[in-house]
């Protein structure tokens, strides 16, 4: 075999997995765009799914356009109108869920509490999403002393008890809505690294992996531009679960007094416990929304988990 | 065979079973169950100024004297007279025959060693100890007669000698344990005794039986520990527990449709007050984050600060009752100033509170930080109150904090706040009226009071004129209505607390809320 014959048969390996790639990059492409198609219309074939989707995209609404659709300003104080019964319970059409002991509209209070409950929530899954996926991405393709120290990491993150982390920086920095969402996505990270981690050792031997790290690809680019698309689905099946899980953790925190003096149903329903029998709409509502929108989460985020769930592809 | 008449049987045998029954009612004994919210924390009275703890731990202590039921006289405790020797001299003659619940006595050397332990602890621990800090010496003159001796002439004696820090330990049980031992185990003469503590979960107190001044009518005593309000108002209407307080006043419907309680309200000592942060304490000077301007320097902004609120309307929020006030001294105490109580102390002008705020030059821009803790219903009238602020132009940022938070912010003093809503108790008492006004005595966080040299003369005057009543009156009311005047404190709304109580009961709740198991009687 001449020399000219070695080149050549190099430069044709190059070739051939820049065609796997660029075929590989073709069927993703089209995969994109067929996994939106299913995924609308798989949405469209499951009740729970609509509904939970539908449930919470209305408090997502709600939150967006809480200065539109709230009727009076939530902490606006009327001593004159207070313990005001819901409008279909003897009170004032103006006020639909009632008034609390201060006079303050429940309905604009619920309305304006959306926002701290899906601001909380999503910034702090949106934070733990982040940092777990490149944690679970980085173990998994690196492996071996990478991977063992990070999951260590995993598994001490996993072991500090949130809750308790926040009352400590509660007490030393004082309750802010940016130190909720710090710790929250600082310590929830650990389930979402577990999951990529899983998938990633699976998906670093295939084909177009294979191809890439052949074409000399970065391994960052391999990473983040190739394998993620493949795995981060899984995780964000169990992002939309833990939007519920936040809510309530941050409802429990207000309700504690242990959150920012804001407007949040945790501190409505706190208001209201003293109230619970004399004036039962003060406690009602706010509760109600809890369950509405973590309903709603868990029912979307049920219907993603098994959207996403590789033995269902075929269906595809 | 002795012939027995049917009917004569059944009436003899219903006579005796009525007779075994009544004998068995007779001898039930009295278990009350009261519920409140806060636990004891400790069983050494000088540790803690925490009311609620104050009120469960006292039954196990006795005092010199107290103060009656109304705070209008003192009575004979521990001490059975007292008579003033001189300038600088208390002598208290003491009860004989009293016993700590070990069986050892009382006496005088009992007396002395509790007071100079408080004077001599680390401030830490003693909480109380400013109120004795004028005590120059505790004499025992016979084992049943003390001397106690001031440094200056002290008109405050026998209402100290009945305040928070007044139960008497036994010297020879602190000397033979230690204070951590009587940080979870009483010694006193009082009526009851401690059988069991669950922290956090109940307190049981038995009488104690050769109590001097006789057993108390109610033989087990409980405290459960109900920190939500609308938890112990359905353990009351459940027959759960005897007595509760600190309700909303929308649960009196309730528990007045039932027979077997009644719903009474008292006003008591204690009342909502608000602290403007004022820097002119001489002793604070020269502290960086202290020795600056505040908003509230300014007694135009104090001034509109107080007519900007309409102390009613904020007390018809919480209670049906209570009287508005300009100072921290409550009537009827004698030396509570008429003129800054009732209607008279409700100077609600929002327009003249605006034309205040402009002729001191105040800018929008200068945000005033309000502090005030969420424990209902402080929260609630906090916010009404930065409201009717806000309405005369004040920027208000108000900060509700949970009770911990709170507790630790206002007392260090590196935090500053401009406005702190308080609600304080001891306002029938002659000592916390003025002490804390002081410029040698103010309290804690600095830039709360001092610095007024003809209010100090007062207050000297006030505290130190033992010998003309008359004189040490009116010094008490012109030192009341400086603080007024320059509001170092603004007073707003006396306290009112609903009480339900079990009609098997009879009781009439004291005026500063303290609940003494001895005072408890069976219903006829």
């Amino acid at each position: 075999m001449t020399n000219a014959g070695a080149g050549q048969g190099a430069g044709g390996a190059v070739d051939d997995a820049g065609a796997v790639m660029w075929t590989a990059g073709r069927r993703a492409q089209a995969a994109h765009v067929s996994v939106a198609r299913v995924f609308i219309g798989r949405l469209r074939r499951s009740r729970v799914g609509t509904v939970g989707f539908a449930m919470f995209a209305s408090v997502l609404m709600a939150a967006a356009l809480a200065p539109l659709i709230a009727p009076f300003d939530p902490r606006e104080i009327v001593l004159e109108r207070r313990f005001l019964p819901p409008a279909f319970a003897g009170g004032l059409q103006a006020h639909l869920l009632g008034t609390d002991q201060l006079g303050r509209d429940i309905f604009s209070q619920i309305v304006h509490g959306a926002r701290i409950s899906m601001a909380i929530s999503i910034l702090s899954v949106g934070g733990s999403f982040t940092i777990g996926v490149c944690v679970g991405v980085l173990a998994g393709f690196f492996g071996r002393s990478v991977d063992a120290v990070l999951m260590r990491w995993v598994d001490i993150m996993q072991s500090l008890p949130s809750l308790v982390v926040l009352l400590a920086l509660i007490a030393v920095i004082g309750p802010k809505l940016s130190t909720i969402i710090i710790v929250f996505a600082f310590t929830w990270w650990g389930g979402y690294a577990r999951i990529v981690r899983g998938e990633v050792l699976s998906v670093r031997r295939k084909e177009f992996t294979e191809a890439a790290r052949a074409i000399g690809l970065h391994e960052s680019r391999i990473m983040f531009r190739h394998i993620l698309p493949n795995v981060i689905s899984s995780a964000m099946a169990l992002a939309a679960l833990s939007l519920g899980t936040i809510i309530i953790a941050e409802s429990a925190l207000s309700y504690l007094g242990l959150s920012a003096d804001v407007v949040s149903w945790g501190r409505m329903l706190a208001a209201g416990r003293e109230f619970v029998v004399t004036a039962w709409w003060l406690a009602l509502f706010p509760g109600l929304a809890i369950v509405y929108t973590v309903l709603g989460v868990v029912f979307f985020g049920d219907w993603l988990r098994d959207f996403v769930d590789p033995r269902l592809r075929g269906r595809f | 065979m002795l012939r027995v008449s049917l009917p004569l049987a059944a009436a003899a045998l219903i006579l005796i079973l009525a007779a075994l029954q009544g004998g068995a009612v007779a001898q039930q004994p009295l278990r009350v169950i009261v519920a409140q919210d806060r636990d004891a924390e400790d069983w050494d009275p000088p540790v803690g100024w925490q009311t609620e703890s104050e009120w469960i731990e006292m039954n196990a202590y006795d005092c010199l004297l107290f103060r009656n039921a109304t705070h209008a006289d003192y009575v004979a405790g521990l001490a059975t007279r007292w008579e003033r020797i001189g300038d600088l001299t208390m002598r208290f003659h003491l009860r004989r025959n009293v016993r700590f619940h070990d069986g050892s006595p009382f006496t005088a050397d009992d007396v002395k060693f509790h007071y100079d332990r408080i004077k001599a602890g680390p401030r830490e621990r003693y909480i109380v100890q400013p109120q004795y800090l004028f005590f120059s010496e505790i004499v025992v003159r016979d084992p049943f007669t003390v001397d106690v001796v001031t440094e200056t002439p002290n008109t405050l004696l026998l209402d100290l000698m009945s305040q928070t820090g007044c139960g008497i330990v036994s010297r020879a049980y602190f000397q033979r344990t230690s204070r951590d031992v009587l940080h979870r185990a009483p010694m006193g003469t009082g009526p009851y005794r401690l059988r069991e503590w669950v922290k956090g979960e109940r307190v049981v107190l038995e009488a104690n039986r050769d109590y001097w001044a006789g057993k108390p009518d109610v033989d087990e005593l409980i405290f459960r520990i109900i920190p939500e309000a609308s938890t112990r108002v359905a353990e009351l209407l459940t027959s759960g527990v005897d007595i509760t307080y600190k309700m909303v006043q929308q649960e009196e419907a309730r528990i007045k449709a039932r027979s077997n309680l009644s719903a009474v309200w008292g006003v008591i000592d204690r009342g909502y007050m608000l602290f403007p942060r004022i820097q002119v304490n001489p002793r604070y000077r020269g502290t960086p984050e202290l020795d600056r301007k505040f908003v509230t320097d300014d007694a135009r902004v104090r001034e509109a600060i107080e007519l900007a609120i309409d102390k009613y309307k904020l007390r018809d929020l919480i209670q049906p009752g209570g009287e508005a006030f300009r100072s921290r001294l409550f009537a009827p105490t004698p030396e509570a100033n008429p003129d800054l109580w009732g209607r008279k102390a409700n100077l609600y002008s929002p327009q003249r509170a605006r034309e205040l705020l402009a002729e001191a030059g105040y800018n929008p821009s200068q945000r005033l930080v309000m502090h005030a803790h969420d424990q209902f219903p402080s929260g609630d009238l906090a916010r009404a109150i930065a409201q009717m602020l806000r309405q005369v132009g004040l920027n208000i940022d108000l900060r509700v904090l949970d009770l911990n938070t709170f507790n630790t912010t206002i007392y260090f003093p590196r935090r500053t706040q401009d406005l702190i809503l308080l609600d304080l108790g001891g306002n029938t008492k002659p000592f916390f009226g003025l002490f804390s006004f002081h410029t040698q005595q103010a309290l804690g966080a600095a830039g709360y009071g001092g610095g007024n040299v003809q209010l100090d003369r007062l207050i000297d005057c006030a505290f130190q004129d033992v010998r003309d009543n008359d004189r040490r009156i009116r010094c008490y009311h012109r030192a009341n209505q400086v603080i007024a005047d320059e509001r170092y404190v603004i007073g707003l709304i006396q306290t009112q607390q609903l009480w339900g109580i079990s009609t098997r009961l009879r009781y009439t709740p004291r005026i500063d809320n303290h609940i003494f198991g001895a005072e408890f009687k069976r219903a006829q």
